[in-house]
């Protein structure tokens, strides 16, 4: 069959009047201010990076491609497994990402792995770039091995090389020697999830979990939920407020699984990133060492919101990921599909359709690159404003493609009913996208009431 | 035999009673499917009931079989509407059912198998709603070579196959194929198809889905090629979007009671969280889908002869919207546990979605929308 040079309802490039094909043919002076080559739009965006974060991606990209892509049916169909067992291929994965970096690159060299050249960017960036390259081949498995990054925040953000040196470096260590050390970052509690997201929501909760001083540490009574990742952890930084104090005493420790006293007491069965389990956790006089306390006393409510603030990006980056894998799809559906003898993408009305679910997507990407790139200090308001944004619209995206592909899209061999269960879960956690809304109010008063009593003059 | 409100409005109180102390409990748990066996049973029951149509060739006033009163549509959309805010599951699986019953009893086929889910249809072709092509056809337009090409091969059951979203124990599939230039309705047992079983669907746990095609040359009972057929034809359309957006609006129904359960009972911020704007808007979103449903739903209380195709259409493309973000926010209300197959909420937004595709899904219904002609109702 020959190849098709153009679609229905456009001309081919020869054609006289072509656009592309005419300014060729404009005046030497001209032609670089007009010509450009129509490359594919993923190398066009990857050349647009800086050097370094292109390599990261690209090496992203084909690691999710190697190495996840192959596991995404096998493990989003897998039984639901009891606490403390996993599917075997979840170990080899995480050996194989631990080994190529993917579970330390967070840090450069001494610590981490990322390389040096990249260093000088936010790491929020390129971490941004890799969870795109992950959650579009598999959202599972992307959460499986970020929650692991999540959970190492808190010691990056302690502010102390020592924790650094003696809790960081080992676990990035094990991760690159093939002995996955995850790690898990536990906030949630059962009763309260938006709570614990949420200053306003904060300043009335009671603690669930609690930390009592003794001799040498302290021991933690209470529970988490819906922990990414806790199943598999080896260390967690749980967050706890102190013995008869509020949430302003929350402070992180550094908890070892293999602690008497924890325990896993459950796996949620959910509705998509079956590949990363949400567990339920409980400390019944777990020990935790003094020295082990991430920060320090009572900076646990502001470690918490930082964390947040540097993973909100990321988050939103999962959803171009969604949405670029729901358009993929789609286009590769109307290419294929004929109707009545023709490619559904001959149909204008297919077109019209496809060409939205790209502009949004890129539009979504836009967004992220502009913010993670200034992300040395990201700011709440812009993190909020970006997590909620894009991954609502990343979920109109999805449904946009199965839209398209409409009884089709039901069956799990086309991936997008995966997808849009998947990208369900980038709308709730990371706090819902009610509190991302309300967290860029709070982080935006001090600009909506200036102390002095000035006229206000906002600027958006 | 005559059939009034007041009998509709005291067939769905038992309908109503039906689900409250069968359905409701076998749906209770939404991480545990229900199972074959339990869908069969229920069915029986019903059918015992009355409430789905039985084996013969007689016309009662079960689901779908008499479309001639106001009140019969009055409880047709408010059976699949009872059952869909306990199952929306159960309730399409009883709505495609009743209507492959409507199609046998019309062309005097006998039933396939004794099992009231025994028989299932598909309304459309391999892809889409037939679009403009199906609108001009069945307005009574004369036929064009272009729609006849469109028509040839989304009705072309052997070369492509159709998703078909049904009980697993289903025996016999009735659709539209396109036969010596025009549609005729074919019913053909499951052995005789070409059937693949696929891995579990978006939506609908109770059911499983399948890819099937005709086989070459293989055994089918086929109507005739005629105006009748036709007008079958429009009658099925139409009822067809019509359970499907009375099964939604149950769905929502459930959905609402649920997200108003909890946010009466879950605490944030010092209060419940029915006392937040944030989560009043939501409830609103909801509340406003089914009462808009409703308020359609009404609208279309008349003998099916005087509904019109056209609005069933533009009523499912609008309601489909609202049905999906209403399901929406009935996660979001329940935040991460609204993740978790156990609350519910997760499973009824994926039968919104999967409902929202069912019958070659909303997006290609405003390309059916736009080709109508002005035909018959």
């Amino acid at each position: 069959m020959n190849a098709s040079t153009h679609l229905d309802g456009h001309l081919p490039l020869d054609h006289p009047l072509s656009p592309r094909g005419r300014f060729a043919t404009l005046p030497l002076l001209t032609r670089p201010l007009v010509e450009y080559r129509a490359e594919d739009l993923w190398e066009t965006d990857t050349a647009r990076l800086p050097r370094a974060l292109a390599r990261i991606r690209r090496r992203a990209r084909d690691f999710a491609e190697r190495r996840l892509a192959p596991l995404a049916a096998t493990l989003d169909l897998a039984d639901h497994l009891p606490p403390g067992e996993s599917h075997p291929a979840v170990h080899d994965l995480l050996v194989a990402a631990g080994r190529e970096g993917w579970l330390s690159y967070f840090l450069p060299p001494p610590f981490g792995t990322m390389p040096w050249r990249a260093a000088i960017h936010p790491p929020i960036w390129s971490c941004a770039l890799i969870v795109e390259e992950f959650t579009r081949v598999c959202g599972g498995q992307m959460l499986l091995l970020s929650a692991h990054h999540l959970g190492a925040m808190p010691l990056v953000l302690s502010g102390s090389l020592a924790t650094l040196r003696r809790f960081l470096l080992p676990v990035y260590r094990d991760c690159r020697r093939g002995d996955p050390h995850l790690m898990a970052f536990a906030i949630t509690e059962p009763a309260a999830g938006s709570d614990v997201e949420d200053g306003h929501g904060a300043a009335h909760h009671r603690p669930g979990v609690v930390a009592k001083p003794v001799a040498g540490g302290y021991l933690l009574n209470g529970r988490k939920c819906f922990i990414s990742g806790g199943d598999l952890a080896r260390s967690l930084t749980v967050f706890a407020a102190l013995d008869g104090e509020g949430m302003d005493s929350w402070t992180c420790f550094l908890v070892d699984a293999a602690s008497p006293g924890f325990r896993v007491t459950r796996t949620e069965l959910k509705m998509g990133m079956r590949a990363s389990g949400a567990a339920e956790l409980e400390f019944d006089d777990v020990f935790v060492a003094a020295d082990r306390v991430v920060g320090r006393l009572r900076d646990g409510w502001a470690l918490n919101r930082a964390v947040l603030n540097a993973s909100r990006i990321p988050v939103a980056s999962m959803g171009v990921g969604f949405a670029r894998a729901a358009t993929e799809i789609a286009v590769d559906f109307a290419l294929r599909h004929r109707l009545g003898g023709r490619r559904l993408i001959d149909r204008q009305d297919v077109q019209t359709h496809i060409a939205d679910m790209v502009a949004e997507t890129r539009a979504m990407r836009s967004l992220v690159w502009q913010e993670a790139r200034h992300a040395w200090r990201p700011r709440q308001l812009q993190a909020s404003a970006t997590k909620f944004h894009v991954t609502d619209r990343a979920q109109r995206v999805c449904e946009m493609a199965m839209d398209l592909l409409a009884d089709h899209a039901t069956l799990h061999e086309n991936r997008l009913e995966k997808i849009l269960r998947d990208v369900r879960l980038t709308r709730i956690f990371e706090g819902t996208n009610q509190i991302n809304r309300l967290a860029v109010i709070e982080d935006w008063q001090s600009e909506l009431l200036p102390a002095d009593g000035a006229d206000l003059a906002v600027g958006v | 035999m005559s059939f009034d409100f007041e009998d509709a409005q005291s067939l769905l109180s038992e309908v109503e009673s039906f689900c409250a102390g069968r359905v409701v409990p076998a749906a209770s748990r939404p991480q545990m499917p229900m199972s074959g066996d339990l869908l069969a049973t229920l069915s029986q029951e019903a059918r015992t009931l009355g409430i789905l149509p039985a084996a013969g060739p007689e016309a009662g006033f079960a689901l779908w079989e008499d479309v001639t009163h106001s009140a019969a549509l009055m409880l047709h959309l408010g059976i699949l509407a009872a059952v869909a805010r306990a199952d929306a599951g159960l309730a399409l699986a009883w709505h495609r059912a009743a209507l492959a019953r409507v199609v046998a009893r019309e062309l005097g086929w006998r039933s396939a198998a004794p099992g009231p889910l025994a028989e299932t249809l598909v309304t459309v072709g391999h892809w889409g709603t037939g679009g403009g092509a199906l609108a001009r056809r069945l307005d009574g337009a004369a036929p064009s070579p272009s729609d006849d090409t469109d028509l040839a091969d989304w009705l072309d059951r052997r070369t492509h196959a159709t998703t078909v979203i049904a009980p697993r124990d289903w025996c016999a599939l009735t659709w539209p194929v396109w036969r010596e230039g025009t549609i005729v309705w074919e019913r053909a047992a499951r052995v005789d198809l070409i059937v693949e079983a696929m891995r579990p669907q978006h939506g609908f746990d109770e059911l499983a889905a399948y890819r099937v095609r005709s086989a070459a040359d293989g055994p089918a009972e086929r109507g005739p090629a005629d105006a009748a057929s036709l007008r079958l034809h429009r009658d099925l359309v139409k009822m067809d979007m019509l359970g499907l957006t009375a099964i939604g609006s149950g769905a929502i129904a459930h959905a609402e009671r649920l997200a108003g359960d909890y946010a009466a009972m879950r605490r944030q911020g010092g209060r419940v969280i029915a006392e937040h704007d944030a989560v009043r808007r939501l409830t609103a979103e909801i509340a406003t889908a089914r009462h808009v449903a409703e308020i359609l739903l009404t609208a279309f209380v008349a003998p099916l002869d005087d509904i019109d195709l056209g609005r069933v259409a533009a009523a499912r493309i609008a309601l489909s919207d609202r049905f999906r973000d209403a399901a929406n926010a009935a996660v979001q209300i329940f935040g991460g546990i609204g993740y978790m197959r156990d609350t519910g909420a997760e499973k009824i937004l994926r039968d919104v979605n999967a409902l929202r595709l069912q019958s070659g899904g909303t997006r290609d219904l405003a390309q059916f929308l736009a080709g109508r002609q002005g035909g018959p109702a």
